[in-house]
């Protein structure tokens, strides 16, 4: 009895335990709906940074847990929360994000960019988020080209200051003529019209996938009343599609433009021995021109970067920008510098993942310990007793024997006594 | 009669000469024997790997049987094999042919006779017993042949069944059936040789 009361005690204590094991894992299984997110994305319409001043649409952003999808941010902000801004006349802005868990698995997905007037927006998880209205106006940048001095010798249109010691040595007394002369190409935008522009992305566990599409859109460069076509955008186009801007156009009209100012400028100024001279301006214009042209070049490398389904993905993860726009990347790092930055279309998914599933115990008999065994034998139980045996077991073999002897010897006993 | 030194008649001389070549052929055949023996034959405890016993012999008593493993319950009983004609190894005993712990095999007494170790009680010191395993044949000779009531076993269990000390075999039966119950344990121990 003495022994028994601490038996029992130990096995309610590993009862005990037991229980408190299955709660605890019992509150395990269900700590993950309350830890990292299991589905999650976000979009961002428009956003960037025009003369220094950043601005966007806002985002929108939808997590779920495990406990219900929360959505944060306006889903479709109207063109005014970008402020005074020449980025875009008007048009239709499109955010959508969701983040749902169905059967304990996580999904997401997002779309966001612009539409047109008349554009609308379709429902997210769509093929496609927008529909194209007409297409709206894009004004990305203007360049100040007027001025004696044109150009902060920092910035990526310095080689166009080139100009003035070539003028200096050349025309002479000419040179404020033809500063002036200039002064058409003085206003420089780089615009175009965009139908639509949209990113889309999904996410599942362990997988996210996302891409671009672009209808009717076009940049194109105006100098001094000229519209020089730069781009037409693909429509669908690859992941990380850098545009190579045409920029040679621009160069040729901006050498153009020059040639003809120059030579209206010295017309004016030479007329009156306009018969005498006409072939010595026609080598004044030619060695202008000669000289600026190779100073333009850098304008290709530097004016515009863009890149179309911007993408960059972990393994379970995405981010997709349908345009990226930087004018003057060049002097991105001069913070008082020209520099107009641009992102339509970005949205994010993922990474997504499953409500762990920990298999808590069904009853607590499960978790009871296996009994433990002895270090060592204290019994061994090797003897087995033989099959039973009847009381007369043991003396048949004699009885035999005496029998066979008494009949032997009354058989014996007869011989004898017949002779 | 051949006086001594008397060459030997031409038939004697084939008849001895058949005899020396039979003799000579049985020692050649031994020897051949001898050489194609397999290797686990000339094994030693000494020289193979640890393994379970496979099969136990001990040719004083004209025991031969295989070996399964065996376990003990929760109440401490070491119970051999159902089956009266095998021997049982503890399986948490040390393997036979191991540097460290003892060896523990038990067999059971039949009370009306049949039993694998009816005779255990017979061995006596300096008898061999050999314990084959996958990896060779070990082989003991008894030290002692012991009777020992069941309180005696039970307090001696470290003594007899504890791992942390020199190689030995233990072999166990029981002994004193009362017509009812073993009233005792036949214990033989036997060191590797």
């Amino acid at each position: 009895m003495r022994r028994a009361t601490p038996l029992v005690g130990r096995g309610f204590g590993l009862r005990l335990g037991a229980v408190t094991a299955a709660v605890t894992l019992s509150g395990l299984a269900l700590a993950p709906a309350l830890a990292a997110p299991l589905a999650q994305a976000d979009a961002t319409a428009v956003s960037g940074s025009l003369g220094g001043s950043p601005t966007d649409s806002g985002t929108v952003a939808a997590v779920d847990a495990g406990d219900g999808e929360q959505v944060t941010g306006t889903t479709n902000p109207q063109v005014g929360v970008l402020g005074n801004q020449q980025l875009l006349n008007v048009g239709v802005l499109a955010q959508e994000a969701t983040a749902r868990v169905t059967d304990g698995s996580g999904a997401s997905a997002a779309c966001a960019g612009i539409a047109g007037n008349g554009g609308s927006v379709a429902q997210v998880g769509s093929s496609r988020c927008l529909t194209p209205g007409q297409p709206v106006g894009l004004s990305v940048a203007n360049l100040d080209l007027t001025g004696t001095v044109l150009f902060d010798p920092a910035t990526a249109l310095a080689p166009l200051n080139g100009l003035q010691p070539v003028m200096d040595q050349v025309a002479g007394p000419l040179t404020n003529a033809v500063s002036q002369g200039l002064a058409p190409l003085g206003e420089t935008g780089l615009a175009g019209t965009l139908g639509a522009v949209e990113a889309r992305c999904t996410a599942t566990p362990g997988t996210a996938d996302g891409s671009a599409h672009l209808v009717d859109s076009r940049l194109s460069l105006s100098l001094g009343g000229r519209e020089v076509e730069v781009v037409n955008l693909p429509v669908d186009p690859a992941p990380n599609t850098d545009v190579l801007v045409n920029l040679d156009g621009v160069v040729d009209t901006v050498l153009a433009g020059l040639r003809e100012d120059l030579t209206t400028t010295l017309d004016g100024q030479l007329a009156p021995l306009s018969a005498v001279i006409d072939p010595v301006q026609q080598q004044i214009v030619d060695a202008v021109v000669a000289q600026v042209a190779p100073q333009l070049a850098p304008l290709s490398d530097n004016v515009l970067k863009l890149v179309l389904n911007k993408q960059t993905r972990t393994a379970d993860s995405i981010e997709v920008t349908a345009l990226s726009l930087e004018v003057l990347p060049a002097a991105r790092e001069l913070a008082d510098a020209p520099l107009a930055t641009a992102e339509i279309g970005r949205v994010r998914c993922g990474p997504a993942g499953v409500v762990e599933t920990v298999e808590a115990p069904t009853t607590v008999k499960n978790a009871r310990p296996q009994p433990k065994l002895p270090k060592r034998p204290t019994v061994v139980a090797s003897g087995v007793a033989g099959p039973q045996q009847p009381w007369y077991d043991g003396l048949v073999a004699p009885a035999a024997l005496l029998a066979l002897a008494a009949t032997s010897g009354a058989v014996g006993y007869r011989r004898l006594t017949a002779r | 009669m051949t006086a001594p030194g008397a060459p030997r008649s031409t038939t004697g001389g084939s008849a001895g000469s058949g005899a020396r070549l039979l003799v000579l052929a049985v020692a050649l055949t031994l020897a051949a024997l001898y050489l194609l023996r397999s290797p686990g034959d000339e094994a030693s405890g000494a020289s193979i790997a640890p393994a379970s016993p496979t099969r136990l012999v001990v040719p004083a008593l004209d025991l031969r049987s295989a070996v399964v493993p065996i376990e003990v319950d929760t109440a401490g009983v070491l119970y051999p094999p159902d089956d009266v004609d095998l021997v049982g190894w503890w399986k948490r005993s040390a393997e036979a042919g191991s540097r460290h712990g003892q060896t523990v095999l038990t067999g059971h007494t039949v009370s009306t006779g049949g039993g694998v170790m009816d005779r255990l009680g017979e061995l006596e010191p300096g008898d061999r017993i050999r314990v084959r395993t996958s990896e060779g044949v070990v082989r003991y000779r008894a030290t002692s042949t012991d009777v020992l009531s069941r309180a005696e076993l039970s307090a001696a269990s470290r003594e007899l069944f504890g791992q942390k000390r020199d190689p030995r075999l233990v072999l166990i039966t029981c002994t004193d059936w009362d017509g009812h119950q073993y009233e005792s344990n036949i214990v033989v121990l036997a060191d590797p040789v």
